[in-house]
Protein backbone atom coordinates (compact mmCIF):
# COMPACT_ATOMS: atom_id res chain seq x y z
CA UNK A 1 0.00 0.00 0.00
CA UNK A 2 2.90 2.29 0.75
CA UNK A 3 4.13 2.02 -2.83
CA UNK A 4 0.76 3.02 -4.14
CA UNK A 5 0.82 6.05 -1.94
CA UNK A 6 4.11 7.33 -3.19
CA UNK A 7 4.21 11.09 -3.35
CA UNK A 8 5.32 12.32 -6.71
CA UNK A 9 6.15 15.73 -8.07
CA UNK A 10 3.50 17.26 -10.25
CA UNK A 11 2.42 20.49 -11.78
CA UNK A 12 -0.76 22.07 -10.56
CA UNK A 13 -3.60 23.44 -12.62
CA UNK A 14 -2.17 26.94 -12.36
CA UNK A 15 1.28 25.82 -13.46
CA UNK A 16 2.78 25.74 -9.98
CA UNK A 17 4.93 22.81 -9.01
CA UNK A 18 3.82 20.70 -6.12
CA UNK A 19 3.54 17.19 -4.83
CA UNK A 20 0.90 14.73 -5.79
CA UNK A 21 -0.82 13.34 -2.75
CA UNK A 22 -3.58 10.82 -2.44
CA UNK A 23 -6.69 11.42 -0.46
CA UNK A 24 -9.61 9.23 0.49
CA UNK A 25 -12.83 11.14 -0.01
CA UNK A 26 -15.95 10.68 2.02
CA UNK A 27 -19.24 12.41 2.34
CA UNK A 28 -20.67 14.02 5.41
CA UNK A 29 -23.91 15.93 5.25
CA UNK A 30 -23.82 17.51 1.77
CA UNK A 31 -20.11 18.08 1.52
CA UNK A 32 -17.21 15.99 0.36
CA UNK A 33 -14.18 15.66 2.57
CA UNK A 34 -10.76 14.19 2.08
CA UNK A 35 -8.27 12.58 4.42
CA UNK A 36 -4.71 11.55 3.72
CA UNK A 37 -4.75 8.03 2.34
CA UNK A 38 -1.64 7.21 4.33
CA UNK A 39 -3.66 7.54 7.50
CA UNK A 40 -6.51 5.31 6.41
CA UNK A 41 -6.10 1.70 7.48
CA UNK A 42 -9.36 0.32 6.25
CA UNK A 43 -13.00 1.11 5.64
CA UNK A 44 -15.70 -0.93 7.36
CA UNK A 45 -19.37 -1.24 6.83
CA UNK A 46 -21.38 0.01 9.71
CA UNK A 47 -21.42 -2.38 12.58
CA UNK A 48 -22.90 -2.13 16.00
CA UNK A 49 -21.06 0.33 18.15
CA UNK A 50 -21.07 -0.41 21.81
CA UNK A 51 -21.57 2.78 23.81
CA UNK A 52 -19.17 3.47 26.63
CA UNK A 53 -20.72 4.91 29.78
CA UNK A 54 -19.11 8.15 30.86
CA UNK A 55 -17.36 8.65 27.55
CA UNK A 56 -17.15 12.12 26.01
CA UNK A 57 -20.04 13.21 23.84
CA UNK A 58 -18.01 12.98 20.65
CA UNK A 59 -17.33 9.26 21.30
CA UNK A 60 -19.99 7.00 19.83
CA UNK A 61 -18.54 3.90 21.41
CA UNK A 62 -16.18 1.06 20.68
CA UNK A 63 -16.05 -1.75 18.15
CA UNK A 64 -14.17 -5.01 18.08
CA UNK A 65 -11.86 -5.06 15.13
CA UNK A 66 -10.33 -8.51 14.89
CA UNK A 67 -9.80 -8.66 18.59
CA UNK A 68 -8.74 -5.06 18.98
CA UNK A 69 -10.90 -2.43 20.59
CA UNK A 70 -11.27 0.66 18.47
CA UNK A 71 -12.97 3.85 19.62
CA UNK A 72 -15.39 5.35 17.11
CA UNK A 73 -15.78 9.10 16.94
CA UNK A 74 -19.02 10.86 16.03
CA UNK A 75 -17.67 12.88 13.16
CA UNK A 76 -20.82 14.87 12.62
CA UNK A 77 -20.80 16.03 16.18
CA UNK A 78 -17.12 16.74 16.00
CA UNK A 79 -17.63 18.90 12.94
CA UNK A 80 -20.62 20.65 14.43
CA UNK A 81 -23.05 19.13 11.97
CA UNK A 82 -26.54 17.90 12.61
CA UNK A 83 -27.01 14.23 13.38
CA UNK A 84 -28.21 11.88 10.67
CA UNK A 85 -29.63 8.39 10.48
CA UNK A 86 -27.51 5.39 9.72
CA UNK A 87 -27.91 4.25 6.10
CA UNK A 88 -26.50 1.50 3.91
CA UNK A 89 -23.83 3.90 2.81
CA UNK A 90 -22.65 4.66 6.31
CA UNK A 91 -19.08 3.58 6.88
CA UNK A 92 -16.54 3.46 9.66
CA UNK A 93 -13.15 4.59 8.51
CA UNK A 94 -10.34 3.17 10.59
CA UNK A 95 -7.67 5.80 10.69
CA UNK A 96 -4.24 5.96 12.19
CA UNK A 97 -3.17 9.29 13.56
CA UNK A 98 0.07 10.24 15.24
CA UNK A 99 -1.38 9.16 18.54
CA UNK A 100 -3.45 6.03 18.02
CA UNK A 101 -5.97 4.14 15.89
CA UNK A 102 -9.56 5.31 15.96
CA UNK A 103 -12.66 4.97 13.84
CA UNK A 104 -14.68 7.83 12.37
CA UNK A 105 -18.26 7.48 11.29
CA UNK A 106 -19.03 8.98 7.88
CA UNK A 107 -22.06 9.06 5.62
CA UNK A 108 -20.25 7.31 2.78
CA UNK A 109 -16.82 6.73 1.36
CA UNK A 110 -16.35 7.76 -2.24
CA UNK A 111 -12.95 7.21 -3.81
CA UNK A 112 -9.21 7.78 -3.71
CA UNK A 113 -8.09 10.89 -5.57
CA UNK A 114 -4.75 12.40 -6.44
CA UNK A 115 -4.42 16.05 -5.60
CA UNK A 116 -1.57 18.39 -6.29
CA UNK A 117 -0.52 20.31 -3.21
CA UNK A 118 -0.21 23.41 -5.39
CA UNK A 119 -3.93 23.23 -6.07
CA UNK A 120 -4.85 23.18 -2.42
CA UNK A 121 -5.95 26.53 -1.00
CA UNK A 122 -6.24 27.64 2.56
CA UNK A 123 -9.52 28.53 4.13
CA UNK A 124 -10.07 31.96 5.69
CA UNK A 125 -9.20 32.38 9.31
CA UNK A 126 -12.71 33.17 10.34
CA UNK A 127 -14.39 32.29 13.58
CA UNK A 128 -13.12 30.94 16.81
CA UNK A 129 -14.55 27.44 16.64
CA UNK A 130 -12.08 24.72 17.47
CA UNK A 131 -13.41 22.60 14.65
CA UNK A 132 -12.19 25.16 12.12
CA UNK A 133 -8.69 23.89 12.85
CA UNK A 134 -9.53 20.48 11.44
CA UNK A 135 -9.65 21.87 7.92
CA UNK A 136 -6.24 21.97 6.33
CA UNK A 137 -7.39 23.24 2.94
CA UNK A 138 -9.81 23.07 0.08
CA UNK A 139 -9.30 21.87 -3.45
CA UNK A 140 -11.45 22.03 -6.53
CA UNK A 141 -12.28 18.55 -7.79
CA UNK A 142 -14.62 18.16 -10.76
CA UNK A 143 -16.31 21.51 -10.11
CA UNK A 144 -16.79 20.63 -6.50
CA UNK A 145 -14.78 21.80 -3.56
CA UNK A 146 -13.19 19.06 -1.54
CA UNK A 147 -12.60 19.93 2.11
CA UNK A 148 -9.36 18.39 3.31
CA UNK A 149 -9.16 17.28 6.93
CA UNK A 150 -6.08 17.09 9.11
CA UNK A 151 -6.82 13.99 11.16
CA UNK A 152 -4.06 14.70 13.63
CA UNK A 153 -5.95 17.79 14.74
CA UNK A 154 -9.26 16.01 15.00
CA UNK A 155 -8.72 15.71 18.73
CA UNK A 156 -6.68 17.75 21.12
CA UNK A 157 -3.88 16.26 23.19
CA UNK A 158 -6.17 15.84 26.16
CA UNK A 159 -8.86 14.30 24.02
CA UNK A 160 -6.45 11.81 22.48
CA UNK A 161 -5.40 10.88 25.98
CA UNK A 162 -9.01 10.62 27.03
CA UNK A 163 -9.82 8.31 24.14
CA UNK A 164 -6.78 6.18 24.87
CA UNK A 165 -7.93 5.70 28.44
CA UNK A 166 -11.42 4.54 27.58
CA UNK B 1 91.18 40.95 22.09
CA UNK B 2 89.22 38.92 19.67
CA UNK B 3 87.79 40.51 16.56
CA UNK B 4 84.15 40.58 16.06
CA UNK B 5 82.53 39.21 12.97
CA UNK B 6 81.96 42.68 11.59
CA UNK B 7 85.58 43.62 12.17
CA UNK B 8 86.72 40.55 10.31
CA UNK B 9 84.43 41.35 7.49
CA UNK B 10 85.68 44.93 7.36
CA UNK B 11 89.26 43.76 7.30
CA UNK B 12 88.55 41.34 4.52
CA UNK B 13 86.91 44.04 2.49
CA UNK B 14 89.78 46.40 3.21
CA UNK B 15 92.40 43.90 2.09
CA UNK B 16 90.39 43.16 -1.01
CA UNK B 17 90.19 46.77 -2.05
CA UNK B 18 93.84 47.33 -1.26
CA UNK B 19 94.75 44.42 -3.46
CA UNK B 20 92.70 45.88 -6.22
CA UNK B 21 94.32 49.28 -5.83
CA UNK B 22 97.78 47.77 -5.97
CA UNK B 23 97.22 46.34 -9.37
CA UNK B 24 99.45 47.85 -12.06
CA UNK B 25 97.96 50.43 -14.30
CA UNK B 26 99.61 48.55 -17.12
CA UNK B 27 97.13 45.86 -16.76
CA UNK B 28 94.44 48.39 -17.13
CA UNK B 29 96.12 49.96 -20.17
CA UNK B 30 96.67 46.54 -21.71
CA UNK B 31 93.15 45.77 -21.13
CA UNK B 32 92.17 49.04 -22.78
CA UNK B 33 94.42 48.34 -25.78
CA UNK B 34 93.08 44.88 -26.04
CA UNK B 35 89.66 46.29 -26.34
CA UNK B 36 90.49 49.17 -28.78
CA UNK B 37 91.50 47.07 -31.85
CA UNK B 38 88.44 45.14 -31.47
CA UNK B 39 86.50 48.34 -31.45
CA UNK B 40 88.36 49.63 -34.53
CA UNK B 41 87.79 46.41 -36.37
CA UNK B 42 84.15 46.68 -35.63
CA UNK B 43 84.18 50.31 -36.83
CA UNK B 44 86.00 49.43 -40.07
CA UNK B 45 83.54 46.81 -40.88
CA UNK B 46 80.79 49.23 -40.28
CA UNK B 47 82.24 51.88 -42.58
CA UNK B 48 83.40 49.55 -45.37
CA UNK B 49 80.16 49.46 -47.33
CA UNK B 50 80.22 53.26 -47.52
CA UNK B 51 83.73 53.24 -49.09
CA UNK B 52 82.77 50.64 -51.60
CA UNK B 53 79.96 52.79 -52.78
CA UNK B 54 82.50 55.62 -53.27
CA UNK B 55 80.78 58.01 -51.10
CA UNK B 56 81.84 61.55 -51.84
CA UNK B 57 84.00 63.38 -49.37
CA UNK B 58 81.58 66.15 -48.99
CA UNK B 59 78.99 63.67 -48.18
CA UNK B 60 81.34 62.07 -45.79
CA UNK B 61 82.24 65.39 -44.32
CA UNK B 62 78.62 66.08 -43.92
CA UNK B 63 78.37 62.79 -42.32
CA UNK B 64 81.21 63.83 -39.97
CA UNK B 65 83.89 61.62 -41.45
CA UNK B 66 87.35 62.81 -42.65
CA UNK B 67 89.30 61.58 -45.64
CA UNK B 68 92.87 60.44 -44.93
CA UNK B 69 95.29 62.56 -47.03
CA UNK B 70 98.35 60.37 -47.20
CA UNK B 71 96.83 57.03 -47.48
CA UNK B 72 95.33 57.07 -50.94
CA UNK B 73 96.17 53.45 -51.50
CA UNK B 74 94.30 52.49 -48.43
CA UNK B 75 91.08 50.87 -49.43
CA UNK B 76 89.62 52.13 -46.30
CA UNK B 77 90.19 55.79 -46.94
CA UNK B 78 87.87 56.85 -44.33
CA UNK B 79 89.45 56.79 -40.93
CA UNK B 80 86.88 56.62 -38.25
CA UNK B 81 87.13 59.18 -35.56
CA UNK B 82 88.09 57.86 -32.23
CA UNK B 83 85.00 56.70 -30.74
CA UNK B 84 83.64 59.13 -28.32
CA UNK B 85 83.57 58.45 -24.73
CA UNK B 86 80.29 56.91 -25.24
CA UNK B 87 82.15 54.01 -26.84
CA UNK B 88 84.39 53.75 -23.88
CA UNK B 89 81.44 54.05 -21.69
CA UNK B 90 79.91 51.22 -23.59
CA UNK B 91 82.94 49.15 -22.73
CA UNK B 92 83.69 50.90 -19.49
CA UNK B 93 86.24 49.20 -17.36
CA UNK B 94 85.73 48.61 -13.72
CA UNK B 95 88.65 50.88 -12.79
CA UNK B 96 87.57 53.83 -14.92
CA UNK B 97 85.51 55.56 -12.34
CA UNK B 98 87.28 54.37 -9.34
CA UNK B 99 88.02 56.92 -6.72
CA UNK B 100 91.58 57.43 -5.73
CA UNK B 101 93.20 55.29 -3.08
CA UNK B 102 93.11 57.85 -0.39
CA UNK B 103 89.51 58.53 -0.74
CA UNK B 104 88.85 54.83 -0.80
CA UNK B 105 90.94 54.27 2.28
CA UNK B 106 89.21 57.09 3.92
CA UNK B 107 86.05 55.51 2.88
CA UNK B 108 87.22 52.17 4.16
CA UNK B 109 88.37 53.65 7.40
CA UNK B 110 84.90 54.57 8.24
CA UNK B 111 83.61 51.24 7.11
CA UNK B 112 82.96 50.03 10.61
CA UNK B 113 80.63 52.79 11.43
CA UNK B 114 79.30 52.80 7.89
CA UNK B 115 78.69 49.08 7.93
CA UNK B 116 77.13 49.35 11.31
CA UNK B 117 75.12 52.35 10.28
CA UNK B 118 74.28 50.70 7.02
CA UNK B 119 73.32 47.55 8.80
CA UNK B 120 71.24 49.48 11.22
CA UNK B 121 69.82 51.56 8.45
CA UNK B 122 69.27 48.49 6.35
CA UNK B 123 67.69 46.73 9.25
CA UNK B 124 65.69 49.78 10.04
CA UNK B 125 64.85 50.24 6.41
CA UNK B 126 64.18 46.56 6.09
CA UNK B 127 62.07 46.66 9.16
CA UNK B 128 60.41 49.80 7.99
CA UNK B 129 60.03 48.45 4.50
CA UNK B 130 58.90 45.14 5.82
CA UNK B 131 56.56 46.83 8.20
CA UNK B 132 55.45 49.23 5.56
CA UNK B 133 55.09 46.44 3.05
CA UNK B 134 53.40 44.29 5.59
CA UNK B 135 51.16 47.13 6.57
CA UNK B 136 50.66 48.04 2.96
CA UNK B 137 50.03 44.42 2.08
CA UNK B 138 47.80 44.08 5.06
CA UNK B 139 46.04 47.25 4.08
CA UNK B 140 45.89 46.13 0.49
CA UNK B 141 44.77 42.68 1.52
CA UNK B 142 42.34 44.16 3.92
CA UNK B 143 41.17 46.57 1.30
CA UNK B 144 41.03 43.79 -1.25
CA UNK B 145 39.27 41.57 1.21
CA UNK B 146 36.98 44.39 2.14
CA UNK B 147 36.43 45.19 -1.49
CA UNK B 148 35.93 41.55 -2.35
CA UNK B 149 33.78 41.04 0.68
CA UNK B 150 31.97 44.24 -0.10
CA UNK B 151 31.48 43.12 -3.68
CA UNK B 152 30.40 39.67 -2.55
CA UNK B 153 28.27 41.19 0.15
CA UNK B 154 26.92 43.62 -2.36
CA UNK B 155 26.18 40.75 -4.71
CA UNK B 156 24.65 38.76 -1.90
CA UNK B 157 22.78 41.81 -0.74
CA UNK B 158 21.70 42.53 -4.28
CA UNK B 159 20.72 38.89 -4.68
CA UNK B 160 18.98 38.99 -1.35
CA UNK B 161 17.44 42.27 -2.29
CA UNK B 162 16.18 40.74 -5.51
CA UNK B 163 14.83 37.79 -3.58
CA UNK B 164 13.46 40.10 -0.94
CA UNK B 165 11.97 42.26 -3.63
CA UNK B 166 10.41 39.15 -5.15
CA UNK B 167 9.20 38.03 -1.77
CA UNK B 168 8.18 41.55 -0.94
CA UNK B 169 6.32 41.98 -4.17
CA UNK B 170 4.60 38.64 -3.59
CA UNK B 171 3.82 39.69 -0.04
CA UNK B 172 2.68 43.09 -1.22
CA UNK B 173 0.54 41.43 -3.82
CA UNK B 174 -0.84 39.14 -1.17
CA UNK B 175 -1.25 42.05 1.19
CA UNK B 176 -2.99 43.99 -1.53
CA UNK B 177 -5.21 40.99 -2.04
CA UNK B 178 -5.89 40.74 1.65
CA UNK B 179 -5.77 44.17 3.21
CA UNK B 180 -6.22 44.30 6.94
CA UNK B 181 -8.58 46.69 8.56
CA UNK B 182 -6.98 49.38 10.63
CA UNK B 183 -9.46 51.61 12.45
CA UNK B 184 -6.82 54.27 13.02
CA UNK B 185 -6.07 54.49 9.31
CA UNK B 186 -9.74 54.58 8.42
CA UNK B 187 -10.55 57.14 5.77
CA UNK B 188 -13.83 57.49 4.00
CA UNK B 189 -14.15 56.71 0.33
CA UNK B 190 -12.38 59.05 -2.04
CA UNK B 191 -14.72 59.29 -4.97
CA UNK B 192 -15.27 61.64 -7.86
CA UNK B 193 -17.92 64.36 -7.62
CA UNK B 194 -20.20 61.93 -9.38
CA UNK B 195 -19.73 58.20 -9.23
CA UNK B 196 -21.58 55.12 -10.33
CA UNK B 197 -23.16 53.03 -7.64
CA UNK B 198 -24.76 49.59 -7.69
CA UNK B 199 -27.90 49.14 -5.66
CA UNK B 200 -28.87 45.68 -4.50
CA UNK B 201 -31.17 43.99 -2.06
CA UNK B 202 -30.29 41.40 0.55
CA UNK B 203 -33.19 39.93 2.49
CA UNK B 204 -35.28 43.01 1.87
CA UNK B 205 -32.61 45.51 2.87
CA UNK B 206 -31.17 47.81 0.22
CA UNK B 207 -27.45 48.40 -0.03
CA UNK B 208 -25.34 50.55 -2.31
CA UNK B 209 -21.77 50.00 -3.32
CA UNK B 210 -19.54 52.08 -5.64
CA UNK B 211 -19.03 50.27 -8.92
CA UNK B 212 -15.33 50.99 -8.86
CA UNK B 213 -14.99 48.78 -5.79
CA UNK B 214 -16.75 45.80 -7.29
CA UNK B 215 -14.98 42.72 -8.56
CA UNK B 216 -17.92 41.13 -10.28
CA UNK B 217 -21.41 39.72 -9.95
CA UNK B 218 -21.84 35.97 -10.24
CA UNK B 219 -24.56 33.39 -10.21
CA UNK B 220 -23.70 30.05 -8.69
CA UNK B 221 -25.14 26.59 -8.22
CA UNK B 222 -23.58 25.20 -5.10
CA UNK B 223 -21.85 26.71 -2.16
CA UNK B 224 -19.49 24.57 -0.13
CA UNK B 225 -20.14 25.09 3.54
CA UNK B 226 -17.25 24.82 5.93
CA UNK B 227 -17.85 23.72 9.48
CA UNK B 228 -16.53 25.69 12.39
CA UNK B 229 -17.24 29.05 10.79
CA UNK B 230 -19.49 31.82 12.08
CA UNK B 231 -23.07 31.96 10.92
CA UNK B 232 -22.49 34.94 8.68
CA UNK B 233 -19.97 32.89 6.72
CA UNK B 234 -22.02 31.06 4.12
CA UNK B 235 -19.27 29.09 2.49
CA UNK B 236 -16.83 28.93 -0.34
CA UNK B 237 -17.21 28.79 -4.07
CA UNK B 238 -14.71 28.26 -6.85
CA UNK B 239 -14.89 30.97 -9.47
CA UNK B 240 -12.32 30.68 -12.24
CA UNK B 241 -9.88 28.99 -9.91
CA UNK B 242 -10.32 31.48 -7.08
CA UNK B 243 -11.89 30.28 -3.87
CA UNK B 244 -14.36 33.02 -3.06
CA UNK B 245 -15.73 33.29 0.45
CA UNK B 246 -19.40 34.21 0.52
CA UNK B 247 -20.86 36.28 3.33
CA UNK B 248 -24.47 36.43 4.40
CA UNK B 249 -24.78 40.17 3.93
CA UNK B 250 -27.66 40.91 6.22
CA UNK B 251 -26.57 38.48 8.89
CA UNK B 252 -23.15 40.03 8.96
CA UNK B 253 -24.59 43.52 9.27
CA UNK B 254 -27.21 42.41 11.76
CA UNK B 255 -26.43 39.18 13.61
CA UNK B 256 -29.96 39.15 14.95
CA UNK B 257 -31.41 38.77 11.47
CA UNK B 258 -33.34 35.64 10.70
CA UNK B 259 -31.47 32.59 9.55
CA UNK B 260 -31.79 32.27 5.82
CA UNK B 261 -32.96 28.98 4.40
CA UNK B 262 -32.48 29.70 0.73
CA UNK B 263 -29.26 30.53 -0.89
CA UNK B 264 -28.58 33.94 -2.36
CA UNK B 265 -29.04 33.82 -6.12
CA UNK B 266 -26.14 36.19 -6.72
CA UNK B 267 -22.90 37.03 -5.11
CA UNK B 268 -21.09 40.36 -5.50
CA UNK B 269 -17.33 40.02 -5.17
CA UNK B 270 -15.52 42.89 -3.51
CA UNK B 271 -12.63 44.46 -5.37
CA UNK B 272 -9.72 42.10 -5.93
CA UNK B 273 -10.38 40.26 -2.70
CA UNK B 274 -11.62 36.70 -2.17
CA UNK B 275 -14.76 37.92 -0.49
CA UNK B 276 -18.25 38.28 -1.85
CA UNK B 277 -21.59 39.47 -0.52
CA UNK B 278 -24.77 37.51 -0.98
CA UNK B 279 -27.40 39.33 -2.98
CA UNK B 280 -31.10 38.62 -3.58
CA UNK B 281 -31.87 41.22 -6.18
CA UNK B 282 -29.83 43.54 -8.36
CA UNK B 283 -31.50 46.92 -8.74
CA UNK B 284 -29.00 48.28 -11.22
CA UNK B 285 -26.48 51.05 -11.11
CA UNK B 286 -26.97 54.80 -11.05
CA UNK B 287 -24.69 57.78 -11.02
CA UNK B 288 -24.93 59.72 -7.83
CA UNK B 289 -23.25 62.91 -6.69
CA UNK B 290 -21.08 63.08 -3.61
CA UNK B 291 -23.51 65.58 -2.23
CA UNK B 292 -26.21 62.94 -2.46
CA UNK B 293 -24.48 60.99 0.27
CA UNK B 294 -24.30 61.80 3.92
CA UNK B 295 -20.70 60.83 4.54
CA UNK B 296 -19.46 59.55 7.84
CA UNK B 297 -16.48 61.29 9.40
CA UNK B 298 -15.37 58.55 11.81
CA UNK B 299 -15.54 54.78 11.57
CA UNK B 300 -17.41 54.45 14.82
CA UNK B 301 -18.75 50.99 15.44
CA UNK B 302 -19.65 50.65 11.76
CA UNK B 303 -16.46 51.18 9.81
CA UNK B 304 -18.01 49.31 6.90
CA UNK B 305 -20.52 52.13 6.43
CA UNK B 306 -19.26 54.93 4.23
CA UNK B 307 -22.46 56.89 4.48
CA UNK B 308 -26.14 57.01 3.70
CA UNK B 309 -27.47 57.65 0.22
CA UNK B 310 -30.02 60.33 1.04
CA UNK B 311 -32.59 59.77 -1.69
CA UNK B 312 -32.47 56.00 -1.54
CA UNK B 313 -32.11 55.92 2.23
CA UNK B 314 -29.75 53.01 2.02
CA UNK B 315 -26.29 52.21 3.32
CA UNK B 316 -23.34 52.96 1.08
CA UNK B 317 -20.77 50.27 1.81
CA UNK B 318 -17.14 51.08 2.50
CA UNK B 319 -15.64 48.19 0.53
CA UNK B 320 -11.96 48.50 1.60
CA UNK B 321 -12.98 48.52 5.27
CA UNK B 322 -15.35 45.64 4.63
CA UNK B 323 -12.58 43.56 3.06
CA UNK B 324 -10.26 44.40 5.92
CA UNK B 325 -12.82 43.31 8.46
CA UNK B 326 -13.51 40.08 6.61
CA UNK B 327 -9.83 39.31 6.39
CA UNK B 328 -9.61 39.70 10.14
CA UNK B 329 -12.57 37.38 10.49
CA UNK B 330 -14.54 40.07 12.26
CA UNK B 331 -18.28 40.08 12.50
CA UNK B 332 -20.38 42.70 14.28
CA UNK B 333 -19.70 41.17 17.68
CA UNK B 334 -15.97 41.32 17.15
CA UNK B 335 -16.21 44.86 15.76
CA UNK B 336 -18.12 46.09 18.77
CA UNK B 337 -15.78 44.26 21.07
CA UNK B 338 -12.64 45.58 19.43
CA UNK B 339 -13.55 48.87 17.82
CA UNK B 340 -16.93 49.87 19.09
CA UNK B 341 -15.77 50.62 22.56
CA UNK B 342 -13.00 52.83 21.27
CA UNK B 343 -15.21 54.81 18.95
Amino acid sequence: MANENAITAATGADGKDGELRRWVTFQLDKEMYGVNVMQVREVLRYTDIAPVPGAPAYVLGIINLRGNVVTVIDTRMRFGLATADITDSTRIMIIESDKQVIGILVDSVAEVVDLNTADIDETPNVGTEESAKFICGVCNRENELLILIDLNKLLSEEEWQEVANL
Amino acid sequence: MSLSHQDKEAQTLLSYFKQMLSEDDRDIAAATQAVTPALMEREDKAVAPIAEDQVKTSDLAKAGLHQEQDSADNAYTVQPQPLPEATAAGYSLPTKDRPDTQSLEQLLSSIDSAVKTDTDTQQLTAVQTETQTAVETAVNTETALKTETAVQTENVVQHSQVQEQDNLSAQQEQAAMQPRFDPVAWRNLDTLEEFQTLFFMAQGVRFAVPLIDLGGIFEYDKLTTLFGKPQWYLGMIDIRGYKINVVDTLRWVNPAAAVRDEKYPYIISLGQSLWALGCDELEGNRTIARSAVKWRQTPGSRPWLAGIVKDERCALLHVPALIGLFNKGMGQDEIIREIGTKA
